[in-house]
């Protein structure tokens, strides 16, 4: 019978690191004539040489590993030849599936040279199967090891992500430390201040997108990263709900670094498990925080209590406040059409446990608008007895100093706006350097008009966003200059007339709405105060 | 049909609390509130 010879080499990471950096036996070179060399000594003919570069053993998922099996099966090829089994495969599986099945049952013979494995002599089979048990062992322990690195470099509070989240920047210094994006770092700024004055998801990716900031995909490919979203169009993807729920969920932003959430199921299964959050690793300040720990614990306090935003886009400023004093479950808010009213409409207040549960008792509503005089008298009632104008001129007069200090934002933006210059500037040689390949007819018009619309869609955007920046540091500039007289502004507080989020979220902790009593006509409010001392 | 409403404060300051110590309290909210509100008039 005449040999026809497939020779199959492989190198993987795991050989790389295991030989002598000056012993390059197992490279791809070496394998192959070794292989050539024995095939002419023994007068077999070579048809085809297979060689997988940088493939794991472990796996079949190998190019020419594929078209190796596909010839064995047509019977291109009627004789495996590899340096060592090894390199066939170490999956002990795999050498049970082809040495001691499929290559029998195709007629195919296997022959390794360094470990003398031959399925045309029976007596080989036991060597043979030794063999695949011990590179099998080999790759468990390769991978036991890889584990246990991973999870001690996470616990040593390095980062270990592919790409530094948004907002920061990995060190140049230190590849496993995070610095901050000072760019990025303003959005992300934004996005907490945003939701914590009450905005919903929506309403923030509104304001981002009219604002053409771009999305974070989009941001980290401006940056030259090789980030790759496979699920997103980049010429039309924008900022969504769900990315800013995740980001305000995420502790990157206090200098936690949060590790570990998932895990490969083995590594012959490209697969992967979350792991319990318990067992996550997670180092506390790991790195500069963006987000202050006040702002960070409102935003948790509000994604806690899942509070809605009304038609408006706008979380109300009484939603998670209200409550009753009989069963203590929250008051949700119903607007009923009204003739008479002059929006046509009134908003009510009733107890979540009475109307939806109806376990509750205290099943009248309460109109939002009486509810809101009563808050708006207590609080003036508050300042009627103890504000005092000269304390207050002393703290204002400190705190202005602080809030009036925007040289920081403005030398942000203005970072931003040379970025942006500058990669306008690439583009517009890379536009012209395209429109030259066109004249020369290095390229067609079509691939010129497909390739060029990418450039000058960019070439846009950034423009628009240089334009948002220009109008932000003028209203910086404004902001330091417009403050009014302390005194004015002051006298303004002594007294309100209507609520809104800051005012109720500082004074207000919670409202307890009582039961409505018929023989008396009255009903009990008690307001708890958000004053410690 | 008119209701009328008891409304009751409930604090959370410590029962031996001066006048003066609950004025800097509230003052120093109300400071929060007017930098908020001012820096928000942004708009």
């Amino acid at each position: 019978m005449i040999e026809k010879v497939g020779v199959y080499c492989r190198l993987s990471d795991e050989d790389r690191d295991k030989i002598n950096k000056n012993d390059d036996s197992d490279s791809i070179v070496n394998q192959r004539s070794m292989c050539l060399k024995y095939a002419n000594q023994n007068g077999w003919n070579v048809v085809d040489i297979y060689s997988d570069d940088d493939f794991s053993g472990a796996g079949t998922y190998r190019p020419d590993f594929e078209r190796l099996i596909k010839d064995c099966e047509s019977g291109k090829i009627n004789l495996v030849l590899c340096k060592s089994q090894s390199r066939f495969s170490r999956d002990m599986e795999v050498i049970e599936r082809y040495l001691h099945n499929k290559f029998i049952e195709w007629g195919v013979r296997f022959v390794s040279i360094v470990d003398n494995a031959d399925t045309s002599i029976e007596s080989n089979k036991k060597s043979r199967q030794i063999n695949g048990l011990i590179n099998e062992w080999y790759l468990d322990d390769l991978s036991t090891n890889i584990k246990k690195s991973l999870k001690n470099k996470r616990e040593d509070g390095l980062f270990m992500g592919s790409f530094a989240p948004y907002g920061y920047d990995r060190s140049e210094e230190d590849y496993h430390k995070l610095v901050v994006d000072p760019v990025a770092a303003e959005v992300v700024k934004t996005i907490f201040k945003m939701y914590a004055d009450g905005n919903g998801y929506y309403k923030i990716c509104e304001y981002l997108n009219n604002n053409n900031i771009p999305p974070r995909s989009v941001y980290k490919r401006q940056k030259g990263s090789k980030f790759v979203c496979s699920n997103c169009d980049y010429k039309t993807v924008r900022w969504n709900p769900d990315t800013i729920a995740q980001m305000l969920k995420n502790e990157v932003y206090i200098g936690n670094l949060v590790q570990g959430k998932i895990t490969s199921m083995g590594y012959k299964v490209h697969k992967f498990k979350k792991v319990d959050e318990k067992d996550w690793c997670r180092i506390e300040n790991a790195h500069e925080p963006i987000i202050d720990m006040e702002t960070w614990n409102k935003v948790q306090k509000i994604l806690g209590t899942h509070q809605k935003p009304i038609k408006t886009g706008e979380i109300h400023y009484l939603t998670r406040k209200v409550y009753c004093s009989e069963c203590s479950k929250v008051f949700m808010r119903n607007v009923y059409h009204v003739k008479g009213e002059e929006t046509g409409k009134r908003a009510y207040l009733q107890c979540k446990g009475a109307k939806k549960y109806h376990t509750c008792d205290n099943n009248k509503a309460i109109r939002m608008d009486e509810l809101e005089k009563i808050i708006i008298d207590a609080i003036n009632d508050l300042l009627d007895n103890y504000y005092d104008k000269n304390n207050l001129q002393e703290l204002y007069n400190k705190r202005k100093e602080q809030y009036t200090n925007n040289y920081e934002t403005i030398k942000i933006l203005e970072k931003e706006k040379h970025n942006l210059d500058k990669k306008i500037e690439d583009n517009k040689v890379f536009y012209r350097n395209l429109y030259e390949d066109k004249v020369k007819g290095t390229i067609t018009e079509d691939m010129f008009c497909m390739m060029s619309a990418d450039y000058l869609r960019e070439i846009e955007t950034m423009t628009k966003r240089i334009e948002t920046i220009d109008n932000e540091i003028k209203s910086l500039e404004i902001v330091k200059e417009e403050r009014k007289q302390a005194d004015e502004i002051l006298k303004k507080y002594k007294h309100i007339d209507k609520l809104n989020r800051v005012i109720v979220d500082e004074f207000i902790d919670k409202v307890y709405v009582g039961c409505y009593n018929k023989e008396t006509k009255t009903r009990d409010i008690e307001i708890e105060w958000n004053i410690e001392f | 049909m008119e209701v009328v409403y008891n409304v009751k404060y409930k604090f959370k300051t410590k029962d031996n609390i001066t006048k003066d110590e609950f004025k800097k309290v509230f003052n120093l909210k109300l400071l929060n509130v007017i930098m908020n509100l001012e820096n928000q008039e942004l708009l």
